[in-house]
């Protein structure tokens, strides 16, 4: 019988089946899921730019200070506070700590006073380096810091703007955590911008017509945005999780992507260019086109499920920036942007609490997040994704199993579930999606024996079937029976993300010889910092029972009818958005390695 | 207005009938067009055309189910559209898929019982599917019936178009297997 003759017998369904299918089943189950089982993933991508905030008189440098530092008149000095993370085993009081350090000068008597006050924030061990560094940068002005010695403690308010005599010493300032006592009070910590998020009809109270028209509107402009972020996906990928080092490693191509995207909004010249290259964006407009349709197609806050992305600007106060750029990041990628002195405890606060309202608590700042009094900017762009399993795992058949970790074998909870459902594989590996309500699916990609999972972002067929946008188009498939069999996780990982952006082509940024910031600010940027941290945790209610699941082994290959897919080994999951964006990718090497 | 009074109306050769369809039921005549026809001028045209058919149709009929009745009408109308368009190949990109997927259940060539076996078949369709648990059965009949994508379907299951397909991949192997059980070896 010919295709469209049997379209037509189906014509002739009965009447009843007809007007049934009118509406969705009543009392559909599909959203008793509650308890059954959770996908949760959030990441934070922190872009800072730390500069002076004092100019020197210097012909070479900028007159047009955004605040000047309170100098002495007569003696030369050379002054660098420099917040930096606590030793672990040492106790440090609840204050700022200063630790002057004497300077083996050379021919200070033509060089001005100044004072530099410079911070890096949250990553301690990078600290110290890069305190060194900017000492050697800043005397360059005419000032040779090479010693230091002796320690006093000061008030942190006064120590950004106040030269500590006697000359030729250059000033430490030690961390400490965020509480109140420890900074400034800053009645000037405002909003300058809130973004405005979409108001997403509620799936359960406004009526399913209502959602998916409003739903659909925020697609518009989705249909070609997936092709050009596949050439970043894939370098970003290979970058960022090529050196998983035993340890978990994850990422969100996506965050970075957003972020990179705000780091060409605020720079000029090479610099951007270098960031667009990156990112395969041609020019700035169809950037902003393109960042706002993958923002749209992905935001989801409708009751069901949640994928949102947010951006923000922290500004300081005490500089001034371009207000065009500013309107342009609040517009183009939906960005709040807030304002005050990084030296309060208040500001501190406000960041802390919006890194942590938008993932939802998911990612909770270390008190140690925080910002640098010679902060210039810091932009932060977060997702956070939240859904529940379409098919629930079973509390009942949660089991603990051996996982054989690169460090050696281990025991965790292993969720087991047998499905219909489709199965595919490459010559290299074995891998299940697992849909997620609404919001789109994680997928789970099994190296075979001997294959590792840094391997398979260099294997087309992995590459190809971690970017089809739908995993049933992806060529090598069966549906099948199939038993799965997963290790319940709660992942994390830190990326300090310079050597990675570098080997991507984005040198000048951290190059502040080089690098470009004048569209938003005419402040120097002598320090650089960008990292990702991200966390990813899937689980379902726990189990008592203890036994041992059936050994088995997903491999390559077509499977007959009945597939094992046992991921007792290091794999790679993908959560991908149900538009086919993927959110976040990482490597689980020790599901117990938080 | 209840469909009974639109059906009197009907038969009372009131032409507010076709008005009180169009209101009631324009919209859900125009989802099945355009999804066939993926145009929405040639789906407004089927839509009209199912108003003058529906005209002329009751009487003698009385339909029991005005939509489904409504439906079935602009289905075929619709699908004639398409075939005739399709042959200069201008749209109905997902009828076509749609159509593909069924080839997975029948040869897609041309035997001359086709047409006599046309009811029976039909017949043993839908006993197939009203035994379908009433989510399977949702979905086959959007699918197939309505013409959904599977987007559209996802959406209202909550599920993902993974898994719908997954599901209608099902549903179809074993359509196939009952209708070959039953000696139609289509």
């Amino acid at each position: 019988m010919k295709k469209e003759k049997f379209y037509e017998v189906l014509g002739d369904l009965d009447e009843n089946i007809i007007k049934a299918a009118e509406t969705p089943p009543a009392g559909k189950p599909k959203f008793s899921w509650i308890g059954y089982g959770t996908a949760l993933a959030a990441c934070v991508a922190l872009i800072i730019g730390i500069g002076t905030l004092v100019k020197y008189p210097s012909d070479n440098i900028s007159t047009d200070t955004a605040i000047q530092p309170i100098q002495t008149e007569t003696s030369p000095t050379v002054s660098v506070n420099t917040f930096t993370a606590p030793p672990e085993e040492t106790s440090v009081p609840a204050e700022i700590i200063s630790s002057s350090e004497t300077t083996e000068t050379a021919d200070t008597s033509e060089t001005p006073s100044v004072t530099v006050s410079e911070t890096v924030t949250a990553i301690p061990t990078a600290t110290e380096t890069t305190a060194s560094s900017k000492t050697a940068k800043t005397t360059n002005s005419g000032t040779k810091a090479t010693e230091t010695t002796s320690s006093e403690t000061v008030p942190p308010a006064e120590s950004t703007a106040v030269s500590e005599p006697p000359a030729e010493t250059t000033q430490i300032t030690t961390y400490l955590p965020l509480s109140p006592e420890n900074y400034i009070s800053d009645e000037n910590t405002q909003i300058l911008a809130s973004a405005e998020y979409p108001d997403m009809p509620n799936y359960f109270n406004d009526g399913y017509d209502n959602w998916k028209s409003f739903r659909n509107s925020l697609r518009n402009n989705a249909e070609r945005y997936a092709d050009c972020f596949d050439d970043f996906f894939i370098n970003s990928a290979k970058t960022f999780l090529s050196e998983s080092k035993n340890g978990n490693k994850i990422y969100s191509p996506v965050s970075l992507y957003v972020a990179l995207g705000m780091c060409a909004e605020i720079t000029e010249g090479n610099t951007r260019q270098q960031i667009l290259d990156a990112i395969s964006q041609e020019d700035m407009d169809f950037l902003h086109r393109y960042i706002k349709a993958v923002w749209l197609a992905n935001y989801s806050d409708d009751g069901i499920a949640e994928c949102i992305f947010a951006d923000s600007l922290w500004t300081n106060s005490d500089l001034t920036y371009e207000q065009s750029t500013v309107d342009s990041l609040a517009e183009n990628y939906f960005a709040s942007v807030f304002s005050g002195n990084p030296s309060s405890y208040e500001y501190n606060k406000m960041f802390q609490d919006w890194v942590s309202e938008q993932t939802r608590g998911i990612i909770t700042p270390e008190a140690d997040m925080v910002m640098s009094p010679e902060m210039v900017f810091t932009l932060a762009s977060t997702v956070y994704y939240s859904g529940k399993w379409e098919t629930k795992f079973p509390k009942s058949k949660t089991r603990p199993a051996v996982f054989h970790s690169p460090d050696g074998d281990t025991e965790c909870d292993f969720m087991n579930m047998k499905t219909y459902d489709y199965y595919y594989w490459g010559d290299k590996f074995a891998a299940v999606s697992l849909p997620i309500s609404c919001i789109g699916e994680m997928r789970i990609i099994l190296p075979d024996e001997g294959v590792t999972p840094e391997e398979l972002f260099s294997d087309k067929q992995a590459v190809r079937f971690m970017l089809v946008n739908r995993p049933y188009l992806y060529s090598n498939q069966k549906d099948v029976e199939i038993n799965i069999s997963i290790p319940k996780f709660d992942v994390s990982s830190e990326i300090d993300l310079e050597d990675g952006l570098k080997q991507m082509g984005i040198t000048d940024i951290f190059d502040s010889s080089k690098s470009d910031f004048s569209p938003i600010t005419e402040a120097d940027i002598i320090d650089f910092n960008a990292k990702q941290s991200t966390r990813v945790f899937i689980n379902e209610e726990e189990c008592k029972a203890a036994a041992l699941i059936a050994a088995g082994t997903a491999g390559a290959g077509e499977p007959d009818d009945t597939a094992d897919f046992i991921a007792d080994r290091p794999f790679i999951f993908e959560i991908v958005s149900d538009t086919g964006f993927p959110l976040f990718v990482g490597i689980v090497n020790n599901p117990l390695d938080f | 207005m209840d469909d009974k009074d639109i059906i009197k109306m009907y038969w009372d050769r009131d032409q507010r009938a076709i008005s009180e369809t169009s209101v009631k039921y324009g919209p859900y005549c125009t989802a099945i067009a355009v999804n066939i026809l993926n145009d929405r001028r040639d789906a407004e045209e089927c839509v009209n055309d199912t108003y003058v058919n529906t005209w002329e149709t009751i009487p003698p009929h009385k339909p029991v189910i005005l939509s489904a009745f409504l439906g079935k009408i602009v289905r075929n109308l619709s699908f004639n559209k398409f075939k005739h368009e399709h042959r200069q190949k201008r749209g109905g990109f997902e009828t076509a898929i749609i159509l593909d997927e069924l080839c997975e259940i029948v040869s897609d060539t041309e035997n001359v019982e086709d047409d006599i076996i046309g009811n029976e078949l039909s017949e043993a369709v839908n006993r197939f599917i009203s035994k379908l648990p009433s989510e399977k059965q949702y979905i086959f009949v959007r699918r197939y019936w309505y013409s959904d994508s599977l987007k559209d379907i996802a959406g209202k299951c909550s599920r993902t178009e993974n898994s719908v397909s997954v599901e209608l991949n099902r549903i179809r192997g074993k359509l196939k297997t009952y209708l070959n059980e039953r000696g139609y070896d289509i």
